[in-house]
């Protein structure tokens, strides 16, 4: 009788196409635009080694094994090209190269008009250090040429290791990917409305279809089990399919830890149909009044968590953290923010432990607001 | 005697100062097909929902199958078959995924269920719309499947509640057809209608609803002889003298006449050759006559006589 029940509320579920819009479609789509509107800021903000040329002029092995150690890996600081010098001032001329470095008897640089500040300030620290360095070498090789060795191992590697990026976690620190977090906890709370539905069907004075399940002799707590079981499942493929398509279709870096968003997910789903539940299960309001303030609490919901502007949910928590601790989506949203960024779990616990309770609620209001067998009125 | 499948005692229920059953009684045996006939408002849909132990009620006792009906007591919902007024489909499964569903609601073997909602879609003659979307059906096919939905487990009782408003005449032939035909096979059949000729089609017994009461109850011949009516000769013809209206009004079994828009109306209670009298009469009397109708009383007739309302007025 269970499976039979949960078989299908899920065909039912899944063939429900505006429902499954809102859960799935619109989430693809919206994802779809997200990633076109910030896919060229987010690519800017990511960082390419700088094309430099050099021109070697007099040869300086010491400087070569520099460049080369500035430029190897895939996380090169320098892409370097060597030319010879009128090459690389046609290049500078016609802007193929930002700036050129001249090997000589000193080192120095000369940079196109179009050359990006941050670039230049980097090559040119690069050069005054290694400058110095030489300068320190020369010093000891004249006054204390035993200890020349270790002068030169230990400045050497002073150098390479000068420019160094220190991260604060492994975590992506993109400021865009929290629109993907948001949209991920949206597309889970659009779910609530297939909880909604299963509340509706499920009372004899919601609806004929709840009036005709309630005089067969199923039990009403095997139907109402199966039937949120089965949305559940529902919420969580669709959320499932989000995830995936952010991360794998759009390549949108969602950290780390991206594969505990699906358990998060998985308690998420369970969060929202219970929500709907309880919604659909209150009063005697239509059914398009209950799926509207669905509609609206999922919507501002999601402004607030910061799906509209990110920076939403910091204001909020300067302003009113309660919001923030009771909002179901900014809670869900925070949970991905905590996977991706944070480098403990004590934030996605404390989150995931919200929702755990926030479903406890809405389920325990849900129950006692359908447990009724008999109706006042139809 | 035997337990009668439905048994009613005394039911009362309230919607605040609204009494919608006042003290209502009713008792249907096995075998019957039972009409519960009054207009909107009457309480017929309450009655059903009391008895299906969807509504509470303030008062009374219900049994069914010699068993009180509770919201737990399974085994007896178990046998029950219920065919609402809402078209009640899911609007995602199939004519076929909804009957199983349905179906599978009271029946678990899978084999078994397979034979009965085929034997459901072949009774409802949905055969050729087995992979439709409810959407995609007609107004009467919807209410078939409607019925098939209710009936695919081959309940003992059935109740059928309006199942046939906003139905093209064809598909509501289909379903009086078949309700006969669920009968025939042994199912006891629970009708409520105010459509009258359906009830009077159909139905072995009729009980008279009208605010919550049963006004009346009893096979249609029962009904029929309740009232003081049993004949009414409507004669189309230029307009009696008073004279001849009054000598008109002695006839033997005559209780009442009317003259209106060129038809005298002479109401007979018992008698024979009521029509014959009264022709020989207005012939001597060198009556031209126009068309003649001779009307044994209809239910309509019995409602307005122990009402006082007509069916069809009160229902506006």
């Amino acid at each position: 009788m269970f499976f039979h029940n949960f078989k299908y509320r899920l065909l039912q579920t899944v063939r429900a196409k505006e429902i499954m819009f809102w859960a799935l479609g619109f989430t693809i789509i919206l994802g779809t635009l997200f990633y076109a509107a910030f896919g060229n800021i987010y690519e800017s903000e990511k960082f390419t080694a700088i094309p430099v040329a050099v021109v070697t002029e007099k040869e300086d092995k010491s400087f070569d094994e520099l460049l080369n150690a500035l430029s190897d890996g895939d996380g090169a600081l320098l892409s370097v090209q060597y030319m010879d010098s009128s090459k690389a001032y046609e290049m500078l001329e016609e802007g193929e190269i930002e700036m050129a470095v001249i090997v000589d008897e000193k080192i120095s640089l000369r940079i196109a008009s179009s050359s990006d500040s941050v670039s230049v300030s980097i090559v040119s620290s690069v050069i005054d250090e290694y400058t110095s360095k030489a300068a320190i070498i020369n010093e000891i090789a004249k006054t204390n040429p035993k200890d020349l060795d270790n002068a030169i191992k230990a400045l050497s590697a002073d150098i390479t290791n000068a420019i160094t990026e220190h991260k604060l976690t492994d975590a992506n620190m993109n400021g865009y990917t929290d629109y993907f977090f948001n949209l991920i906890a949206m597309g889970i709370m659009f779910g609530s409305t297939f909880g909604l539905f299963a509340a509706l069907h499920s009372q004899g004075n919601l609806s004929a279809l709840g009036a005709r399940r309630c005089v067969s002799p199923t039990k009403k707590i095997v139907s109402a089990l199966a039937d949120n079981l089965a949305t559940v499942v529902s919420v969580f493929g669709c959320s499932v399919v989000t995830i995936v398509y952010v991360k794998f279709v759009l390549g949108v870096d969602l950290g780390n830890r991206f594969l505990l968003f699906f358990p998060t997910a998985f308690v998420a789903s369970f969060m929202s149909v219970s929500l709907g539940y309880a919604v659909g299960s209150v009063g005697r309001l239509s059914d398009k009044a209950k799926e509207g303030i669905l509609l609206v609490f999922t919507l501002f919901g999601g402004f607030l968590s910061g799906l509209m502007a990110n920076s939403m949910r910091q204001l909020v928590e300067e302003s009113a953290p309660i919001v923030n601790r009771i909002n179901p989506a900014a809670v869900l949203t925070d949970s991905f923010y905590a996977l991706a960024v944070c480098p403990n779990y004590d934030r996605y616990v404390r989150n995931l432990t919200t929702m755990l309770v926030m479903t406890a609620i809405f389920t325990t209001f849900g129950i006692v607001l359908s447990r009724r067998k008999k109706y006042a009125s139809l | 005697m035997s337990t009668p499948v439905v048994k009613i005692e005394n039911l009362v229920k309230r919607y605040k100062e609204l009494i919608a059953l006042d003290h209502f009684s009713l008792e249907i045996e096995e075998g019957e097909v039972f009409g519960l006939l009054g207009p909107n408002g009457s309480g017929k849909t309450t009655t059903i929902n009391c008895l299906l132990s969807l509504l509470s009620y303030d008062k009374g006792n219900i049994e069914i199958f010699g068993s009180k009906m509770t919201p737990n007591n399974y085994e007896v919902k178990n046998n029950i078959g219920v065919v609402m007024q809402n078209v009640a489909v899911f609007d995602e499964l199939t004519v076929y995924e909804n009957i199983d569903y349905f179906c599978g609601l009271y029946v678990f073997d899978k084999a078994e269920r397979k034979k009965l909602v085929e034997e459901a879609i072949e009774f409802v003659g949905l055969g050729e719309f087995r992979k439709f979307y409810p959407k995609k059906l007609s107004g009467g096919l919807l209410r078939r499947l409607n019925i098939a939905c209710g009936i695919a487990h081959k309940p003992k009782l059935i109740i059928f509640d309006e199942p046939t408003v906003a139905v093209d005449p064809q598909s509501r032939n289909k379903i009086l057809e078949g309700i006969e035909k669920l009968n025939k096979d042994g199912a006891t059949v629970i009708y409520t209608s105010h459509y009258m000729e359906e009830v009077e089609q159909i139905c072995t017994r009729i009980a008279i609803m009208d605010k919550g009461k049963c006004r009346a109850i009893g096979t249609n011949a029962e009904l029929r002889k309740l009232i003081h009516n049993t004949e009414t000769v409507t004669v189309e013809i230029a307009k009696p003298s008073d004279d001849d209206m009054s000598e008109i009004s002695n006839l033997p079994h005559v209780y009442e006449t009317e003259y209106s828009d060129g038809k005298l109306v002479v109401k007979y209670s018992g008698g024979k050759h009521n029509l014959i009298r009264l022709m020989n009469l207005l012939s001597e009397k060198q009556y031209s006559m126009g068309r003649v109708f001779s009307e044994l009383p209809t239910l309509n007739d019995v409602f307005l006589e122990i009402t006082g309302t007509a069916l069809r007025d009160s229902e506006q």
